[in-house]
């Protein structure tokens, strides 16, 4: 198998972006829901 | 020259009413006028490559056309391509055409963080929806490298680093090892599941 980096994405590309904020939002989420769980 | 980008997501907005939330309760109709898009395109004499998306939700697939497949001259359906029946019908009318089927797979290097990636974004599915595209997707490029080994297919992991989705290219030697390696990350929607919650 060899595995070959592409050339990395755009950041300020608005589809790149809202990737990372889904998963910036995504972990928020699940880290409350892990909190709310271990309260109970 | 420029990609006629097919998705099944972007067909969603144009549905009157529709809300990124309740996202699922529009899927059949937008998969619908995405395949009505598909059956035009294919109708265009000077394209000759068909790119077929696959990988499960939040994966990285979106990203990474808009990435590296804007600027080719081709046809790109966007959507995770986990029913192998779906994979037929798609492949049947390729061929029907004569254009050439390429199949581009992401998956990602992490389930976990792909699993945060589909839970913040603005459209929403059930849970199941992820469970049952990332275990879907796997068994029908698994599939289409079985029996159709004519078809060329590239795999590309999907990481995220530094606040940034990339994408790494995956070659073998030869179809087998291929093969082998696709029977390797075959999972049931449990495993997924399981490897999300202890994530």
């Amino acid at each position: 198998m060899k595995r070959t980096p592409l050339p990395s994405p755009d950041p300020k590309n608005p589809v790149i972006k809202a990737y990372g904020d889904a998963v910036k939002r995504g972990r928020q989420i699940r880290a409350e829901g892990k909190k709310k769980k271990s309260e109970r | 020259m420029s990609v006629t980008y097919i998705s099944i997501d972007d067909w969603k907005k144009e549905i009157a009413g529709y809300m990124p939330e309740r996202a699922q309760e529009f899927h059949r109709e937008s998969a619908r006028l995405a395949d009505k898009q598909f059956e035009t395109a294919l109708k265009n004499k000077d394209i000759n490559e068909v790119i077929l998306l696959c990988g499960g939700s939040a994966s990285g697939k979106t990203e990474f056309a808009e990435t590296y497949l804007k600027k080719r001259h081709c046809i790109v359906f966007d959507s995770t391509l986990s029913s192998i029946e779906g994979a037929t019908i798609k492949m049947r009318k390729i061929a029907k055409a004569k254009k050439k089927p390429i199949i581009i797979a992401v998956f990602p290097d992490d389930i976990g963080r792909s699993f945060d990636a589909f839970l913040g974004r603005k459209r929403q599915f059930d849970e199941k929806h992820f469970y049952r595209t990332h275990a879907g997707s796997r068994q029908t490029l698994l599939w289409i490298a079985k029996e159709h080994p004519e078809v060329a297919i590239k795999l590309y992991e999907s990481t995220y680093r530094d606040d940034v989705i990339r994408f790494t290219d995956i070659s073998f030697q030869d179809h087998a090892r291929l093969v082998a390696f696709l029977q390797s990350i075959q999972y049931s929607t449990d495993e997924l599941a399981n490897d999300v919650q202890s994530s």
